[in-house]
């Protein structure tokens, strides 16, 4: 628990040394963040805890871990949560196949190293002498979790909608956050020689366990306010005007403030913006509007809601 | 940073929220990570570090307004002219203030050092404040690393086998709690919250289940056959001999007359955070008409939208239950719909009003079906008095349980996933 205290500040650390330095640095790459996202990213990256980023969808939650790899120049190691990840699929697995065939190939050179035996008692102690060959890193396959540990370089792992993964895996991955090693029976303790930064994220769509929690710092990124989202846009979409920019943003804070059943994200703001501007608009007309709001929404409900509001 | 910090966290804990002795350390650390110079920033650290669910954001919020607002007159006297907080002296709730006076002093003569007396110099580190002399930080840090040591001291104390006893009772008697009676509404959401942690505890059991199930046994026959068809003498491919789950499609029948209402709706929310152990999940209300609600049910929001469940068109709640027009109606409409892997769960204390029980109709179903469960919202010594008459339909029914406590409902949702 008091580890970290001891650990010397690392690079990471060292770049992104102050809230206002991340909010500047990520600004540098077109992320917008606000003073809480900045305030939890300082501290994950000083206190080398884990973030567990929660909110609606589309908000940002999985670029933020992007942003930070891009940042920190670290290689951005991803899990992908569904529901049945398991260990093998996360952590590790023995190549099976590609054992079977080595041993093919080498049947005659086990021919002649067994050659020199009399008894099968003698042939089994000398095969299991070479065991270890088989069973080495030439034959294991690393999957995320794994290779965020082992990895040489700085790493940012993303494990993204952990929501989605069974509530067993949330356990298992527990002790991986805690002390960042595995035990594979055949090699040993592998350790993981600079901590990666982790980065979780979630949709609630279930609650995640306490223990997780526990374990992590949490930042709730919401729907932007209009200003941040305006700002957004006009960084990420070049040649937006910006009235129509003004206008494209004060829409979409409108229409969520209807309880949709899918309220409309950043990046489907984005996305729209785009559409847009490939469209040459200059102004945002209701025909305009009706005829491009289903890059915006996604359900015909939602749709047809959104359009009564617009009217208005 | 001073005990200011842990007796916040002691409110925080009293205001319901999960706090750990881990997170309160990690609280610590994110502190002196930032310094105090920023109050803005002490928030957001304290938050980041603390609250582990925007839905408690608020509380927290709120009660760092109350516990930690400067006070004017050390603001002036600072000769730092920002505005004055929100709340000026005498809203904080806490000992410290005790010993301060309220008068404000003279902005334009500072206080001499020697008059800083204990409480005030206490509140200097409650408090963020600019955090210009470099001893002020030096001092909070070597305070922060007493505090880290009382703490140490703090968990190995309170570890005792009677707290761990105690807690153990406490989730044992929450487990008893009757779910059949009113509860004050802001107990409500907390008892929905209570049933969905429940239902996510049993479906990472049959997550396990199923996934135990998947793996299979190694069939060391198979793998040998598999290895000489294939004429290679080292088998290349492992044989497994998996059992086959299917998933369950899953009717639920559920009766919200008023007497019921209650169990009836953590029965649903069961059933809504189960569903995706199911194929399907149908389910239909009744009084003395069935209604199917599945649409609504599928993204329904505990407690938030039982009111439009309430109102459902065709829903009569003022009507008399009738559950032989209910089970003759089921039959007609939804026999079609039945299969071997179709489970049919029912809700209701079989109150019949005196009508015809026509426990034929049920009879007819659970010939089409895999199995039927009966919760009874009622305790078994209340059964078949006045007009239940469970007595008629138990017989047809697979396993009849009666449902008036949490663990009640965790029996039958165990029940349910069994296959």
């Amino acid at each position: 628990m008091t580890s970290h205290t001891s650990l010397a500040p690392s690079p990471a650390a060292r770049q992104l040394s102050s809230v206002a330095s991340v909010i500047e640095q990520f600004t540098a790459v077109d992320y917008v963040c606000n003073k809480e996202t900045a305030t939890a990213v300082f501290l994950m990256v000083q206190l080398q805890r884990p973030l567990l980023v929660e909110g609606p969808p589309g908000v940002g939650k999985t670029e933020l871990a992007k942003v930070l790899a891009q940042t920190t120049e670290a290689q951005l190691i991803r899990l992908q949560c569904y529901e049945g990840l398991d260990e093998a699929k996360a952590l590790y697995e023995w190549e099976y196949s590609k054992q079977l065939l080595y041993v093919q190939m080498l049947k005659e050179q086990l021919g002649t190293l067994l050659a020199t035996t009399t008894s099968l008692n003698d042939a089994v102690t000398l095969l299991q002498r070479q065991e270890s060959a088989f069973f080495s890193r030439h034959f294991l396959l690393p999957r995320p979790l794994l290779q965020a540990i082992v990895a040489s370089q700085r790493t940012v792992l993303l494990i993204d909608e952990i929501d989605r993964a069974d509530q067993e895996f949330e356990a298992f991955l527990l002790e991986i956050l805690s002390d960042f090693q595995v035990s594979i029976p055949e090699l040993g303790t592998l350790r993981a020689t600079q901590r990666p930064l982790v980065v979780l994220t979630s949709n609630a769509t279930r609650n995640l366990s306490e223990a997780l929690k526990r374990r992590c710092f949490y930042l709730y990124i919401d729907h932007p306010t209009s200003a941040t989202e305006l700002q957004i846009v006009q960084r990420k979409v070049p040649g937006l005007d910006s009235r129509l920019a003004t206008n494209i943003v004060q829409f979409v804070q409108r229409v969520r403030q209807l309880s949709l059943r899918k309220p409309p994200s950043i990046s489907e703001t984005l996305d729209w913006a785009l559409a847009l501007v490939v469209l040459g608009a200059s102004v945002l007309s209701r025909e305009l509007i009706v005829k491009t709001l289903n890059i915006l929404l996604k359900d015909k409900d939602d749709i047809a809601r959104a359009l009564r509001e617009a009217g208005r | 940073m001073t005990p200011r910090l842990v007796a916040f966290i002691r409110l925080l804990r009293t205001q319901g929220l999960p706090l750990s002795v881990a997170e309160s350390l990690d609280a610590l650390h994110s502190v002196s990570c930032v310094g105090l110079h920023d109050r803005e920033l002490l928030r957001l650290t304290l938050r980041t570090a603390l609250v582990k669910s925007h839905q408690d954001f608020a509380t927290f919020d709120t009660l760092f307004e109350r516990f930690f607002t400067v006070p004017r007159r050390r603001q002036r006297r600072r000769g730092h002219p920002q505005a004055p907080p929100s709340s000026g002296v005498g809203q904080r709730p806490t000992p410290q203030q005790n010993g301060l006076p309220t008068t404000p002093v003279q902005p334009t003569q500072p206080m001499p050092p020697a008059s800083l007396h204990r409480p005030a110099q206490e509140l200097r580190h409650d408090s963020p404040e600019p955090a210009s002399e470099e001893a002020t930080q030096a001092q909070a840090l070597q305070e922060l690393a007493e505090l880290e040591q009382a703490w140490h001291e703090h968990i190995a104390m309170t570890r005792s086998p009677q707290e761990l006893a105690a807690s153990a009772h406490a989730e044992a008697q929450r487990a008893q709690t009757r779910i059949d009676r009113p509860f004050p509404p802001d107990r409500l959401a907390d008892m929905y919250r209570e049933v969905e942690r429940l239902a996510a505890r049993l479906l990472s059991r049959q997550a396990l289940r199923t996934r135990r199930a998947h793996a299979g046994r190694f069939d060391l026959r198979r793998t040998i056959i598999r290895g000489l068809r294939s004429g290679t003498e080292v088998p290349f491919t492992l044989a497994y001999r998996r059992r086959k789950i299917s998933k369950l499609r899953l009717i639920v029948l559920c009766d919200v007359s008023g007497s019921v209402w209650q169990v009836s709706t953590f029965l649903l929310k069961l059933v809504q955070t189960l569903q995706i152990a199911f194929a399907s999940v149908r389910s239909l209300v009744f009084v003395h008409t069935v209604v199917e609600v599945s649409e609504l049910f599928r993204r329904m929001r505990f407690p938030e939208d039982l009111e439009s469940l309430r109102h459902y068109p065709q829903l009569n709640l003022f009507g008399l239950s009738d559950f032989g027009r209910v089970f003759y109606q089921f039959s007609q409409d939804f026999l079609g719909e039945l299969t071997r892997d179709t489970v049919v769960l029912i809700l209701g204390d079989a109150r019949n009003n005196a009508f015809d029980p026509q426990a034929w109709a049920l009879g007819e179903v659970r010939q089409h079906c895999r199995r039927i469960l009966w919760l009874n919202p009622e305790p078994r010594r209340e059964w078949n008095t006045g007009d239940s008459i469970i007595a008629a339909y138990a017989p047809i029914c697979d396993q009849v349980l009666e449902c008036w406590t949490l663990e009640h409902l965790a029996q039958a949702a165990d029940l349910l996933l069994q296959t």
